[in-house]
């Protein structure tokens, strides 16, 4: 049945084609905002969703799909060349493109990075459009404790990993938790907290929370190391790598694209993860291990296909069960729900027109990829070179008319910009900012469907243990805590080991 | 400021702001159709912050906060703090003169206090982003910019 509904979708795409043109911009818009380093994939995102406010839904999230898939790959891009992941994604694919690229083999590790996202995407993207139906139709049987208990899941999931300190990304999560109490409240009507402000009424909108946390913070913080950091200049060779390399890496490509799906598909870990589980699979089955790290090709096709694999991956339970799987994916549930639409089970049944194409779009987003990577890749990697002094003066434009340009409100641009001023300050006291656009997503799914359980039973708090899918979620954000919450005592106990050794060498000497 | 006063002054902050958020809320009890109305979430989320400033403050003191916290770059803190004061006045400034002009003088005026040298760079940059920016959001994208005084 669903294929039947993907094949209409590829005919409803191909029949426009200014949607493929929509496609084609997005990803290279994402290529060119992933490999430019201080510009992340949820930024590219940010910055360019007012640019769908205007279009059909299908046609802005095509292109928003687009950004998302080329800025991952586009992080490659830095990664190899200058040895800064152009996002965090890519982080892990610098171990071994770096070495490449001082040995001059630059245009050859883009090449291959170039394929293995292609393969990766694919992978992801099919793995999407057969997974995410099925799962749809379980999430039908979702009511609102099981999707109260999800919400939990959720944000357990991105507090467990979310840097060095849980504490502070709990405390972070309930910060974004208060901030959507902010505004009418959907059940009763009642305005809470607007102190008698008009514009805070309809609650802290989307579009300004996530420019402030994810646009200005970032600039700030580019502005701040202008001085200190110098920037590296880049040059690529020939791109294409040999038939008989890839066909040797093929199988490392289709494992770690299968791995990155799957981490992929699991809320809160996301792709940068998912990059780093596959490198290191891939050394452990390696039969060279110990080329890894001074340039081996598997160093590279391993984390890039599970990082594009993982794209597709963090739809599923974005749109499936309104779960994003991580920042990004928050940022396309925040253009669905824009747009009109509120992702989840009911998105499958009541609007298949959006699905489908989603799915397909998303499978093409990674063909022109492939053809954009190929034919441009030396274009993009001369965008490393840009000034970062006009660069930057340009992206802060971007951010104030982005941030503007949702309800024409300067009292917007002021949020953003005071949201981007206490996320700057908030980097520095290590307190993650994920958590908090994560949390204003699900927010309002955890309250909502919390209080619509209360009323089911009768202020009965047991309905959400006595349900057994509604337990099991509830069940696995308690594990997930306490699995974290141990790992995180082991880095502790570790570190300590170290001071102390390091302190008795110190003595010794 | 070393991470052990910093953490202890913003979990006291986000002690008193919890402490004031559940006061606040409680105008809110009884509007709803049970027991757990609209007051309800931002309370527990409230009593849940209390409890993890508290754990914080307590952890800064025990000497459990992060060791190396990334130090701020003194001049790099005024830069920030510069352009940001430069943002706010393109806002008010776009109001009076329009948003093509306003956003001319606001390139113009970021690239020369982040010392890009070339004025020929500057200027072409700053007209030419303008005009790009302000045909996509004006004419394409129908975005009613302020026009300004004029």
């Amino acid at each position: 049945m669903s294929i039947m509904y993907l094949l209409e979708a590829f005919q409803t795409i191909f029949s426009d084609l200014s949607s493929l043109m929509f496609i084609l911009i997005g990803v290279v818009a994402g290529i060119m905002v992933g490999c430019l380093p201080g510009l992340t994939a949820t930024m590219g995102c940010a910055l360019l969703i007012p640019f769908t406010f205007s279009l059909p839904p299908v046609q802005g999230l095509l292109m928003l799909m687009g950004i998302f898939t080329g800025a991952i790959y586009g992080g490659s891009i830095a990664a190899i060349l200058i040895r800064t992941p152009g996002t965090p994604a890519a982080a892990a694919t610098l171990l071994d493109g770096f070495p490449l690229s001082k040995r001059g083999e630059a245009g050859k590790a883009i090449g291959i990075a170039t394929i293995a996202s292609f393969v990766g995407g694919t992978i992801g993207a099919l793995i999407m459009s057969f997974m995410a139906p099925q799962i749809a139709q379980f999430g039908l049987r979702f009511g609102p404790p099981e999707f109260f208990a999800l919400a939990v899941f959720g944000l357990s999931m991105i507090i467990s990993i979310s840097g060095e300190s849980l504490l502070k990304g709990v405390i972070a999560a309930l910060v974004g938790l208060l901030i959507t109490t902010i505004g009418f409240d959907p059940l009763s009507g009642v305005p809470r907290f607007a102190f008698g402000n008009d514009n805070l009424l309809g609650g802290i909108t989307f579009i300004p929370a996530l420019i402030g946390l994810f646009g200005f913070a970032q600039v700030f913080r580019n502005i701040e190391k202008m001085g200190i950091v110098p920037q590296v200049r880049s040059k690529v060779s020939r791109i294409l790598p040999s038939f008989k390399e890839v066909k040797t890496l093929l199988p490392t490509m289709f494992k770690s694209g299968g791995i990155g799906s799957v981490t992929g598909s699991v809320p809160g870990l996301g792709c940068d993860i998912a990059a780093f589980i596959a490198y290191g699979e891939a050394k452990r089955t390696s039969k060279k291990p110990e080329t890894f790290g001074q340039g081996a090709l598997e160093g590279i096709a391993a984390p890039e296909a599970a990082n594009n694999g993982a794209t597709g991956g963090a739809m599923i339970p974005m749109l499936t069960l309104g779960v994003p799987g991580d920042a990004v994916t928050a940022v396309l549930l925040g253009a669905l729900t824009i747009h009109g639409f509120q992702p989840g089970p009911l998105l499958f049944r009541d609007h298949p027109e959006i699905v489908y194409p989603i799915f397909a779009g998303m499978i093409l987003c990674q063909l022109v990829l492939l053809g954009v990577g190929l034919a441009g890749a030396r274009l993009f990697a001369k965008l490393i070179n840009i000034d970062i002094k006009v660069l930057t003066s340009i992206i802060f434009l971007l951010c104030i008319v982005g941030s503007y340009s949702m309800r024409f409100s300067f009292f917007d641009v002021g949020l953003a910009l005071g949201i981007g001023v206490v996320a700057y300050f908030m980097s520095y006291a290590k307190f993650p900012v994920s958590p908090i656009l994560l949390a204003l997503i699900l927010g309002p799914m955890a309250e909502q469907n919390m209080r619509r359980a209360m009323m089911l039973s009768n202020d009965d708090l047991s309905i959400f243990v006595t349900r057994p899918i509604s337990a099991t979620f509830l069940f696995l954000a308690v594990l997930m805590a306490g699995l974290s919450y141990m790992k995180y005592k082991k880095l502790r106990e570790i570190e300590r080991k170290v001071a102390e050794t390091t302190a008795q060498d110190a003595v010794a000497k | 400021m070393d991470s052990k006063n910093i953490d202890i002054a913003v979990g006291g902050f986000l002690c008193f702001l919890s402490i004031a958020i559940y006061l606040y809320a409680e105008r809110y009890a009884g509007a709803g159709v049970n027991q757990y109305g609209p007051n309800f979430f931002p309370q527990i989320l409230a009593v849940m912050l209390f409890i993890a400033s508290v754990v914080c403050i307590v952890q800064a003191l025990r000497g459990h906060a992060l060791k190396d916290l990334e130090t701020i770059d003194k001049p790099g803190l005024i830069r920030a703090a510069v352009m940001l004061l430069i943002a706010i006045a393109y806002i008010l400034l776009m109001q009076v003169v329009g948003f093509f002009i306003a956003t001319v003088v606001f390139l113009y005026a970021q690239m020369t206090y982040l010392k890009q040298k070339s004025l020929l760079v500057r200027v072409i940059t700053s007209v030419l982003v303008a005009m790009a920016v302000y045909a996509l959001f004006h004419s394409f994208l129908k975005i009613p910019l302020p026009e300004g005084v004029f």
